[in-house]
């Protein structure tokens, strides 16, 4: 999958909370690196201003807890620590995701599901 | 961006955030301060972009948009309002206007020795300033919204709130009392006095840098000294009244 592959808008709005929380749930970081992680999972640029107000969000919810810790030789960097209740947001997320990829698969394959009946 | 921001205007912007435009830092830091956030809050928005700017080497405007969206996007939390600091605020402009005014009314029945003829034009445009700066400080951030974002229908509002007054002076002629002018004029400068040295004595006191806008890993020197360098900004409003009203004394002197 290329990381130059354009998404619809309106897939990426559906996708990006989930796929940002399963980053984050393999420790704690910070914003760059997220949008970093998303970009080489093939999921194409997403912009600090679409970004940064989700984590807000995330933070404002419990998800996720903050640090700031200062940057090597740079500005200082606010880090993201999936909680517990974020973990299980993600969990509720991931199940739901899956069961929704399976039936627009279904939708998507009909001859297939015909001869599964 | 035209031209290169003046290094004066945007220090403090270079300040928190040195790897974003100051004209866009700003923008956002007047967005977020319209919206109610706090000092916190804008410096933890600004440390972000600003982190975020200096890793993926964009400019602030190609990543987050225009600080008006962007503000709009983070809906930060509004700063709970107090109410005894407001009341503390809207106390002391009131009683410099007590003041000010009845030395404007003896002013020109001293120069050529008549009593002050009070009548219910004057009263009611007391009634209407009072009411008028309530009203202001208790919606002050509505207010400053306003006057920001429609500054014409701002404008036209304060011209019609002076053309009321006006009206009220002019057309209310009933006398309501006469007064001496001397211990009006005795009351008036006390009182304009007592108020304006209780201003001057609160911002004195007033700790600055409770709500100035600072990035979390910055030292509370660096803050302590910004919050320093724009004291006297908070003696404007307090000294106002005195120096206008002391400009109003000497027209009416001179023109008597």
């Amino acid at each position: 999958m290329s990381s130059e592959q354009e998404w619809p808008g309106q897939w990426l709005r559906g996708v990006l909370e989930l796929c940002t929380l399963r980053i984050l749930a393999d420790g704690p970081t910070y914003g760059y690196e997220v949008s970093a992680r998303l970009a080489l999972g093939g999921l194409g640029t997403v912009k600090g201003g679409t970004l940064y107000p989700m984590l807000k969000r995330f933070e404002a919810s419990g998800r996720v807890e903050i640090e700031w810790r200062p940057g090597e030789g740079g500005p200082g960097r606010k880090y993201y620590r999936l909680t517990e209740e974020g973990h299980r947001s993600l969990q509720d997320m991931s199940r739901q995701w899956q069961s929704f990829a399976q039936v627009i698969e279904q939708i998507l394959e009909p001859a297939a599901h015909k001869e599964e009946q | 961006m035209t031209g290169t921001p003046s290094p004066r205007k945007y220090r403090f912007e270079r300040e928190l955030a040195p790897h974003v435009d100051p004209v866009w830092a700003q923008e956002l830091t007047v967005e977020l301060r319209l919206r109610g956030a706090s000092g916190k809050s804008i410096g933890e928005t600004l440390a972000e972009v600003d982190s975020h700017c200096a890793e993926a080497g964009e400019t602030a405007a190609e990543s987050f948009g225009t600080p008006a969206d962007y503000a709009q996007q983070l809906q930060l939390p509004e700063l709970a309002q107090r109410e005894t600091p407001q009341l503390m605020t809207v106390v002391p402009i009131l009683g410099q206007i007590f003041g000010m005014l009845p030395i404007l009314w003896a002013m020109p029945p001293l120069t050529q020795g008549e009593e002050v003829v009070i009548r219910t034009g004057q009263i009611t445009m007391l009634g209407i300033v009072v009411a008028a700066i309530v009203l202001m400080t208790w919606r002050v951030l509505s207010l400053v919204r306003f006057v920001v974002r429609r500054p014409v229908p701002a404008v036209l509002c304060g011209v019609a709130l002076v053309a009321l007054m006006a009206l009220a002076v002019g057309l209310l002629r009933t006398p309501l009392l006469e007064l001496a002018p001397i211990p009006l004029l005795i009351f008036g400068v006390l009182m304009l006095a007592i108020t304006t040295v209780w201003g001057v004595l609160r911002m004195r006191s007033a700790t600055l840098s409770e709500d100035m806008v600072a990035t979390p890993l910055e030292n509370r020197e660096a803050v302590n000294r910004r919050a320093e360098s724009v004291r006297w900004v908070g003696y404007v409003p307090v000294l106002m009244m005195p120096v206008y009203t002391a400009a109003l004394v000497l027209v009416l002197w001179l023109f008597a």
